[in-house]
C-alpha cells in the first residue's frame, strides 16, 4: 500500500528576497541562518512556501478558506470544511474555540540555499510623490538584501490522510471521507502548484521563478522524507553542478519503499546534466521537469483504485 | 537485561522552544526528554491522548540523546507575525522571533524492555505519522537504527543531557585545553511527562531540572554511573542509569 509521497527539489532565485525578516533601519534584510563559522545561508521558510502553494491552488480555481472566518473575543475560528476548502485538508487548521485541529498531511520543509550569502543588496528610492509632494523633491533611499542561490525544498505528503478527516479533526461524531476521484484531483493539483510555484515578498520589483529545477518523486510504502538531506550542489565552470552522491545513497537507502521514482531536470542548469541522467537512470525515469510532474501526476491517478494502493 | 535501541536522524531545520518564551521563542539545542517521547508515539501512531495517559506503552519507556560531536549546528532568528484582535476584529499584526537549528544531526537513545525497544524499532521503520524535530513542518529524516544490550561507560559527557542542575554538581572536572572554544551548558526545568486533560489540554508532570551539555568539551563528572553508547556516554534523562 502507498502511504506517501515525499519529493525533493532545487529551485533557482537568479536576484531576490524571497523571505524578508525584520527590517533593520532602511534595510530588508534576508531570512538567513548563521553556521558556525560565521558564514550565512538565506532560507525560506516552509511557512512561506505554503502559502505560495495555497495562492497557486486558488489560481487553479479552488476556493480557498478564511483561516480567520469567525472572530469572537480574542478567538479566530477558520470554517472547518475541508471537504470544502482544498487548503484545509492539505494544510490544516486550527480552531482554539473548540479544539478541532487537524495537522497537515502535507508536510513543507523550508528551503535552504545551497550558497553562502554574500551581503548583496539592492537600493531603492521611496519617492516623496507619494505623498503629495513634486518628484524634484526626492525621497528615502531604502535597500533590501538579496541573492543569486539555488535552495533545495521537500515535500512530505501523507496519503492516507489526504481527503480523510476523522471525527477529532472535524468535532462531529462521524469522520468524513472524500471520494477517491477528488482526493486524487487534489494531489494531482498540488503537484501542478508546485510546477507553478512563485510568490513571497517583493515581487513587484524582485519577482522569483521557484518552480523546480531539478525535481525527485517518489512514492512510497513509508512515511520517510526520503529527499530531505539527500540534494547538495557546487558551483563550477558557471554552471550549478549537483553532488550525486548523497541523492544515490538516500535512493539506496530507501530502496525499498520506494513503489515509484521520477526525476526532473530542466535543460542547461546543472553542468552535469549528462551524468545526472546516467546516474539516476537506473532509479526511475529521468525527464524534464514538468515532464516528471505530468508522469507524477498519471501515477497519482492510479491511487485508490485497485491498482497501487 | 535492558536494552538500548539508537536512531540516528539529521533535519535541516529543527527547534525545540524553551517552555516559558513567548514573544522571543529561544531552542534548546537538543531534544527534551517530552520530545523524544513525543516522536516515539507519532512512529507508533498514538495519538497525544494515548501517548501520555497512564497506561501508555511508553511510560516506562527511558530516554536520553547524543548530539553529533563533528559539527555545530548553524542558528537563525525567524520572524513570525501575530495577528492580533481589537474590537472584535483583526487590527494588527506583531513580530514574534523563533530561534531554529539548522544543519542538525542526532542520536535519539531510547532504553527499556527488549521486546518494547524492538516494537518501536519497527514503528521507526515504517512510523504511522512522519517524524519532526519540534513542529509538524521540521521534518527528520531517519540514518540509521541500531539495538544493543546496555554498557556501562566512562562517566564522561559531551552534547548530552544530564538530569539535575550542573552547577551544583561537585566535583565536576571540565577537560579543558588551551585554545578550547565552546557553549556553557545550558539548564532548564522541564517535565518528564505530561496528562492530557477532558478537554484536550496538556498539563506538565515531573517538573525537573536538566542539563543539556555542549560538544566540544567533556566534562567529566565522577560518581555518576554512566552507560555508553557506541563510544560517547549518557545517563537516562528521565530515570536512574539502573
Amino acid at each position: 500500500m502507498s502511504r506517501a509521497i515525499a519529493i525533493g527539489y532545487l529551485a533557482r532565485v537568479s536576484a531576490g528576497n524571497v523571505n524578508a525578516s525584520h527590517t533593520e533601519g532602511n534595510v530588508v534584510v534576508t531570512k538567513k541562518v548563521t553556521l558556525p563559522d560565521g558564514s550565512m545561508i538565506p532560507y525560506v521558510s516552509g511557512q512561506a512556501i505554503r502559502r505560495m502553494l495555497r495562492d497557486r491552488l486558488a489560481d487553479l480555481g479552488y476556493a480557498l478558506s478564511d483561516p480567520c472566518a469567525t472572530v469572537s473575543g480574542q478567538e479566530v475560528t477558520p470554517p472547518v470544511r475541508p471537504w470544502e476548502f482544498v487548503d484545509e485538508d492539505l494544510f490544516g487548521y486550527l480552531d482554539p474555540s473548540g479544539g478541532r485541529r487537524r495537522t497537515s498531511p502535507v508536510r513543507v520543509s523550508a528551503a535552504v540555499g545551497l550558497f553562502p550569502f554574500q551581503g548583496d543588496r539592492d537600493l531603492g528610492t521611496r519617492s516623496f510623490e507619494r505623498f503629495g509632494q513634486a518628484m524634484e523633491a526626492g525621497g528615502n533611499m531604502f535597500e533590501t538584501e538579496l541573492y543569486a542561490n539555488l535552495f533545495k525544498g521537500a515535500l512530505l505528503i501523507e496519503l492516507d490522510r489526504v481527503g480523510i478527516f476523522t471525527p477529532l479533526e472535524l468535532g462531529e461524531e462521524q469522520g468524513r471521507s472524500l471520494d477517491p476521484s477528488e482526493r486524487r484531483r487534489r494531489l494531482q493539483d498540488l503537484l501542478e502548484a508546485l510546477n507553478l510555484l512563485w510568490g513571497g515578498g517583493r515581487t513587484a520589483r524582485l519577482l522569483s521563478d521557484l518552480s523546480p529545477r531539478f525535481i525527485a518523486y517518489a512514492r512510497l510504502e513509508a512515511k520517510h522524507p526520503v529527499f530531505l538531506e539527500a540534494l547538495a550542489a557546487h558551483y563550477e565552470d558557471g554552471h550549478y553542478v549537483l553532488d550525486l552522491a548523497p541523492l544515490t545513497n538516500a535512493l539506496d537507502r530507501f530502496g525499498r519503499y520506494r513503489q515509484q521514482t521520477l526525476f526532473g531536470v530542466e535543460p542547461g542548469i546543472f553542468g552535469n546534466e549528462e551524468e545526472i541522467r546516467a546516474a539516476l537512470a537506473g532509479y526511475g525515469e529521468v525527464l524534464t521537469v514538468h515532464e516528471a510532474l505530468n508522469r507524477a501526476k498519471a501515477d497519482v491517478s492510479a491511487l485508490w483504485n485497485g491498482s497501487s494502493a | 537485561m535492558e536494552w538500548v535501541l539508537g536512531v540516528t536522524v539529521r533535519a535541516p531545520v529543527a527547534s525545540f522552544r524553551r517552555p516559558l518564551d513567548h514573544n522571543y521563542q529561544r531552542t534548546l539545542p537538543m531534544p527534551p526528554p517530552t520530545t523524544l517521547l513525543g516522536i516515539a508515539g507519532a512512529a507508533l501512531g498514538l495519538s497525544d491522548r494515548a501517548l501520555w495517559a497512564p497506561n501508555s506503552p511508553l511510560r516506562k519507556l527511558k530516554v536520553s540523546v547524543l548530539m553529533d560531536d563533528d559539527h555545530m549546528p548553524g542558528r537563525a532568528r525567524d520572524m513570525w507575525t501575530v495577528l492580533k484582535i481589537k474590537g472584535g476584529r483583526i487590527a494588527e499584526r506583531s513580530p514574534y522571533f523563533r530561534e531554529l537549528l539548522f544543519g542538525v544531526r542526532y542520536t535519539l537513545l531510547y532504553g527499556g524492555e527488549k521486546s518494547v525497544l524492538e516494537t518501536l524499532a519497527a514503528a521507526f521503520d515504517e512510523p504511522a505519522y512522519p517524524l519532526s524535530l519540534g513542529r509538524d513542518d521540521e521534518l527528520l529524516v531517519i540514518e540509521s537504527l541500531d539495538m544493543d544490550e546496555v554498557q556501562s561507560g566512562p562517566p564522561c559527557f559531551q552534547g548530552t543531557l544530564l538530569p539535575g542542575d550542573v552547577r551544583q554538581i561537585e566535583g565536576l572536572r571540565p577537560q579543558v585545553s588551551p585554545g578550547l572554544h565552546f557553549e556553557p551548558p545550558l539548564v532548564e526545568t522541564l517535565p518528564l511527562a505530561f496528562s492530557v486533560d477532558r478537554k484536550g489540554v496538556r498539563n506538565p508532570e515531573r517538573m525537573t531540572p536538566l542539563s543539556f551539555l555542549p560538544v566540544g568539551i567533556e566534562i567529566e563528572v565522577p560518581g555518576l554511573q554512566a552507560l555508553q553508547w557506541q563510544g560517547r556516554s549518557f545517563v537516562w534523562a528521565n530515570g536512574m542509569t539502573g
